[in-house]
């Protein structure tokens, strides 16, 4: 499903060069929950970042379903984004005049859905992220974990291939982080979606079927023998 | 399935946004367009009010639709009565009425002030078919055909008792009644009875003085002369076509319009009003733009986190940006509307209570021609207003965006 080749993301600052990423290989396949993990400034962000052509790599190729994605130009990217993947960010951003169904919708309708289809869409996976009762609810009104549950369901209502989380718990006390894993290991299962999600609690390793970790802008291969929630080794290319 | 629910997100993102967004900063901004649209158009619906009173009363109690003037290198018309019967037969002539003007010294004997004036004198009959003084007798009567040792005087040539109170050089107070005495050229004086006194609230117009041509004619002996003729036709609009069928009719003399008349005089003014009015009009849309942009640009600066994973998700720039040009479209739709209102508004105010101006009462007219093309400029400003800081955000890299 996702391929990566030899990926390089090297930063200019001034006249310093900065390597985020020297060199990734790996490979992940559909229906696995991937967790990429790695100290601070080791580059699971960046990482992240190209998986999700939210940036563009120095060098090397990535995959997604057979296309190679890192010859997109930026409109295609973008188109891409949107009929392909999903996005649970740390900061989830929802826009504060929509209220919870219509932040959901807002992709389905970008897609040029018809606008009760969005709405029945976006209802049954706020549903699923047990938000059915607030769907009339403006965005102020929510708690912070309702609030990136809203963004969960706003990364899945165009059943993505791909669901990218790039430190969704970050913000969120532990009772709210736990609800968002199980939601992410429930869709997971029971969808078989492909999430690939950064994180660097050590307590969140147990849901993920795999590891991905990284060090200095390169894969922790010591670490990657090691194995995930499910018993899995982590697996680079 | 494609993307061109762009327009449609754009639309769904801008409506939702005027509705449950700030309606503080909303209406204010809708007031501060509103009000540009007022300032805009201000000036010219006053000056547009200054031209059609200075227009109306030209004809009213100047001009005529058509004045006919003694050819070149000459003083008067002559033959003045065939002239009239000429110009009675033609088509659309309502009436025509020749003056004779002489200039004389006015002088209210009981005070011993005195005024140079044009003394015009008409046949009270043929002049009521051109002009309009019959209809403003402030006091007193207007001449009657035949009427002799009488004269009719504008109100600000009669002034008043207090001097103080005159707005222009008067003879100290003439009443309806009283006797003036009129020195001719020729040396003759004359004493006249004050049959009436006119007011038009036009300065030059009331302060003139009129006798009938039996009068003139028996002291400076202008029979069948004329110092212009008067024609009025059926509308000021047709004036020209009037002039031209006058010229195709034989009559020889000098054929001008009302217009070609009257434009001399206030057209430097109008020229300079034009002025100011192009320069508040650069002002207003200097200070529209600057509005537009910083609401928009304080507005999107504030969703900058929002707006990149709005593109992260896969919404396009364009249809961030097509969302920010829609509402301020709306935020101007709706200032061009309170606009026009409260324009409109102003002018049935000042329609009612009248600002003076020296040719008097004016009544505001709003050129809506010029109200389409301020809001026309208003638009186009405003777009580009929000579309700068619009483009310029959505332009950053998302991952810029989202770290701030």
């Amino acid at each position: 499903m996702i391929e990566v080749a030899d990926l390089k993301r090297i930063y200019r600052l001034g006249q310093v060069e900065v390597a985020a990423l020297r060199g990734v290989s790996l490979s992940i396949d559909k229906g696995e929950f991937v967790g990429i993990m790695g100290p601070s400034g080791s580059g699971k962000s960046t990482l992240l970042h190209q998986l999700g052509l939210l940036d563009t790599p120095t060098s090397g190729t990535i995959s997604i379903n057979g296309t190679d994605v890192s010859r997109l130009d930026n409109g295609e990217r973008t188109l891409f984004r949107l009929m392909h993947l999903g996005y649970v960010f740390q900061d989830y951003a929802l826009v504060s005049e929509l209220n919870v169904m219509e932040n959901v919708a807002i992709p389905a309708i970008m897609q040029g859905r018809p606008l009760d289809d969005c709405y029945d869409d976006a209802a049954r996976v706020l549903e699923k992220v047990g938000l059915g009762k607030r769907l009339h609810h403006l965005v102020y009104e929510l708690s912070g974990g309702e609030q990136q549950r809203v963004s969960i369901a706003r990364a899945l209502v165009n059943t993505p291939s791909i669901l990218f989380a790039d430190e969704p718990c970050a913000n969120l006390d532990t009772e709210n982080s736990r609800t968002v894993l199980e939601l992410f290991r429930s869709v997971n299962r029971e969808l078989g979606q492909t999430i690939v999600m950064v994180s660097h609690e050590p307590w969140h390793m147990e849901y993920f079927d795999r590891i991905i970790f990284i060090r200095d802008g390169l894969l922790d291969q010591e670490r990657m023998g090691r194995v995930g929630r499910n018993g899995r080794p982590g697996n680079p290319a | 399935m494609g993307t061109d629910g762009g327009w449609r997100v754009s639309l769904y993102l801008a409506v939702r946004a005027i509705r449950r967004g700030n309606r503080n900063t909303l209406a204010l901004t809708v007031l501060i367009i509103a009000l540009v649209i007022v300032l805009m158009n201000f000036l010219s619906m006053i000056i547009g009010g200054v031209v059609s009173l200075y227009n109306q009363q030209m004809i009213d109690f100047q001009y005529g639709h058509v004045a006919i003037e003694p050819r070149d290198r000459e003083t008067t018309i002559t033959g003045a009565d065939a002239v009239i019967r000429q110009v009675q037969r033609i088509p659309g002539v309502t009436g025509a009425s020749a003056r004779v003007s002489t200039g004389v010294t006015i002088t209210n004997p009981k005070n011993g002030k005195f005024q140079s004036k044009a003394l015009t004198a008409f046949d009270p009959v043929d002049e009521q078919r051109v002009t309009q003084y019959q209809l403003r007798m402030k006091d007193g009567d207007y001449l009657s055909k035949g009427d002799s040792g009488q004269i009719l005087i504008g109100a600000l040539l009669a002034g008043t008792e207090d001097e103080a109170k005159d707005k222009l050089p008067s003879l100290g107070g003439v009443k309806v009644g009283d006797r003036i005495n009129v020195m001719y050229s020729n040396g003759i004086v004359k004493s006249y009875r004050v049959k009436g006194i006119f007011e038009t609230e036009g300065a030059l117009i009331d302060s003139g003085a009129f006798i009938t041509r039996t009068e003139m004619d028996s002291v400076m002996h202008t029979e069948g002369i004329a110092t212009e003729i008067l024609v009025r036709g059926p509308s000021a609009d047709s004036a020209t076509s009037l002039k031209y069928a006058i010229m195709n009719y034989g009559v020889g003399e000098k054929v001008k319009t009302w217009k070609e008349k009257g434009q001399g005089i206030l057209g430097d003014a109008i020229a300079s009003f034009s002025l100011l009015n192009t320069i508040m009009t650069v002002v207003c849309l200097v200070v529209a733009s600057v509005v537009v942009f910083i609401v928009t640009f304080i507005n999107i600066i504030n969703r900058k986190k929002q707006i990149a994973i709005l593109k992260a998700i896969g919404i396009r720039r364009q249809v961030i940006v097509g969302s920010y040009l829609l509402q301020v479209l709306f935020l101007c739709s709706c200032g061009i509307v309170l606009g026009t209102l409260m324009l409109n508004g102003i002018s049935a105010f000042l329609s009612v209570y009248q600002l003076k101006f020296p040719m008097g009462y004016l009544t505001p007219i709003i050129d809506y021609s010029g109200l389409a093309t301020s809001i026309a400029l208003l638009l186009v400003v405003s777009v580009i207003s929000a579309y700068l800081p619009a483009r310029q955000v959505t332009d950053e890299e998302i991952l810029d965006a989202m770290r701030g």
